[in-house]
């Protein structure tokens, strides 16, 4: 379904993608791995269109979408939910989600319903202002807000990364959700290892910007992959 | 008392231009931290659009509604200037409001030279419509028609605005570009046709202050740029992109101002306001209204 090949990304003159491979089929939760500064996140951005490669494709069911913007990605079925909770913190909760939706090209209602149903937190805090929301209700909201582009495969980096551990287990299980009810394809970066491998269906390790290494999720829990995650 | 009253009077009547002219600036610069020096001539653009409807469309008894005419032809024509100049430059300035103010400055003096070619360098007239001139009398204050009109034009433009940002989608999707424009486009909502749309909306704001202008005095090439200045300071003073804060803004400048001159004279009391300005910003660099929130971090 997504195919990134060889992709090489810099920022300013420090290059930090050389030439990374990764590919998440239909219905797989890939779980990315490494340490932190090893491109977890620049690889989700290049992928996303928010930062451009100076070499290599990313290909999304059969198309090569390299050259996109990142709305045009958005468009194909691809969802990015960027690390540290963003939203837009002006717009009540509700309008961070019609705004998403009018943009869509399928514009059906259902789809923040729907949402509303994953993360039912949101239900009555809908008129507040996204800024005054905790970390946990700001995370539900960004996911609540990628889904209801209704896409084909989400991008997620670190979703429990500083949340209170009592909403972590509601996003842990609306991850699932997604992927095992939903059939949603998943990008997933993860600092939670027990629950990035037990959800995973398989794993790729990164290390200075390539993904050294990959396999099934289970392959993962051996000692080399750990000692290399490790900090 | 009756002086009092009459500064105060003058001083609601400069905060009410001064706010007209700051709202096309709300949008340029407040939202999308564009510095438009040409945003003067964009005034004056639809100054001299109401100025070519008198004199070489409408018939010459028709003033009233060739002024009528001139407030939507005038945003029209402001508009579609804002967003050529959007198209051809500031686009690649995103993020760069120095190089902005640099780039449209020249655009400014382009655009000054222009207007004295087409329309020479002498200030021309427009012929304010039969039913705005006189006024009524307020105690021993009178207060012109033409003044009233400009009130009304304020206030309607307000609500304009505001309605457009607050209650409309495309308002709604503008806020959110300006609020995160990555997670907007990651979001899927296409950037540059809302940057068009809310540059085109700032500069037309700058065309109906233009018409509201000619009612006040003759118009001349350089018409904007003696009301620039203030206009910038306004939407600093009152926070960056807050309709709000603008407004106080507006009307305490547009005050002290008046009163001011009262006490001294029209160029030391410039000074005076400016070192006001300059002592208050100091202390609240972030203008009058600030939007409360917690980090996103």
């Amino acid at each position: 379904m997504l195919e990134i090949s060889k992709l090489e990304v810099a920022y300013g003159r420090t290059q930090v993608l050389f030439g990374s491979t990764l590919d998440v089929g239909a219905n797989e939760l890939v779980a990315l791995l490494g340490r932190n500064g090893v491109g977890k996140s620049t690889l989700m951005k290049a992928t996303m269109g928010l930062m451009k490669s100076f070499n290599g494709t990313v290909t999304f069911e059969g198309e090569d979408i390299t050259g996109l913007s990142p709305s045009q990605r958005v468009k194909r079925g691809i969802a990015y939910v960027p690390q540290g909770r963003m939203g837009f913190p002006q717009l009540s909760v509700m309008d961070n989600m019609k705004v998403v939706l009018e943009a869509t090209s399928h514009k059906q209602a259902s789809a923040i319903d729907e949402a509303l149903d994953l993360f039912p937190r949101l239900k009555p805090i809908l008129s507040r202002d996204a800024g005054f929301l905790s970390g946990g209700q700001k995370q539900q909201l960004a996911i609540a807000r990628a889904l209801i582009t209704r896409p084909k495969l989400i991008l997620l980096d670190e979703p429990t990364e500083g949340i209170q551990p009592s909403i972590i287990h509601e996003i842990e299980a609306a991850i699932a959700e997604m992927n095992k009810a939903s059939g949603l394809s998943i990008l997933l970066v993860e600092q939670h290892l027990e629950f990035a491998l037990s959800i995973g269906d398989r794993y790729a390790l990164m290390e200075h910007g390539e993904v050294v290494s990959s396999g099934p999720a289970d392959a993962a829990a051996t000692a080399t992959v750990r000692e290399l995650i490790a900090v | 008392m009756t002086t009092f009253f009459s500064q105060f009077v003058a001083g609601i009547s400069i905060g009410s231009l001064l706010l007209l002219i700051a709202l096309g600036l709300t949008f340029t610069f407040g939202q999308m931290n564009v510095i438009n020096m040409a945003h003067g001539e964009f005034i004056a653009a639809g100054a001299y659009t109401t100025y070519v409807l008198q004199t070489s469309v409408f018939a010459a008894s028709a003033t009233g509604l060739a002024f009528v005419v001139s407030l939507p032809v005038a945003f029209l024509v402001a508009g579609l200037l804002g967003l050529i100049l959007e198209r051809t430059l500031i686009h690649r300035l995103y993020g760069r409001s120095l190089d902005t103010l640099l780039v449209t400055w020249g655009v400014s003096l382009l655009l000054q030279q222009l207007y004295r070619d087409l329309f020479g360098a002498p200030n021309v007239q427009v012929k304010a419509p039969s039913w705005l001139e006189g006024g009524f009398d307020i105690g021993s204050v009178t207060i012109s028609y033409a003044r009233l009109f400009i009130y009304g034009l304020v206030i309607l433009s307000l609500l304009a605005v505001w309605i457009f940002t607050s209650k409309t989608v495309h308002g709604t999707r503008m806020r959110a570009v300006v609020q995160n424009r990555g997670l907007a486009e990651a979001s899927g909502i296409a950037s540059a046709p809302v940057d068009r749309t809310t540059f085109f909306i700032g500069s037309g704001l700058a065309g109906i202050a233009g018409v509201g202008i000619t009612l006040l005095g003759s118009i001349g090439p350089t018409l904007g740029t003696s009301y620039i200045i203030d206009a910038f300071l306004v939407v600093v003073c009152g926070g960056l992109g807050q309709l709000r804060g603008a407004v106080i803004a507006a009307f305490v400048l547009g005050l002290l101002n008046s009163y001011l001159e009262l006490w001294t004279d029209a160029s030391l009391a410039k000074v005076i306001l400016f070192a006001l300005i300059i002592t208050f910003l100091q202390f609240r660099p972030q203008g009058l209204a600030v939007q409360k929130t917690r980090a996103f971090a």
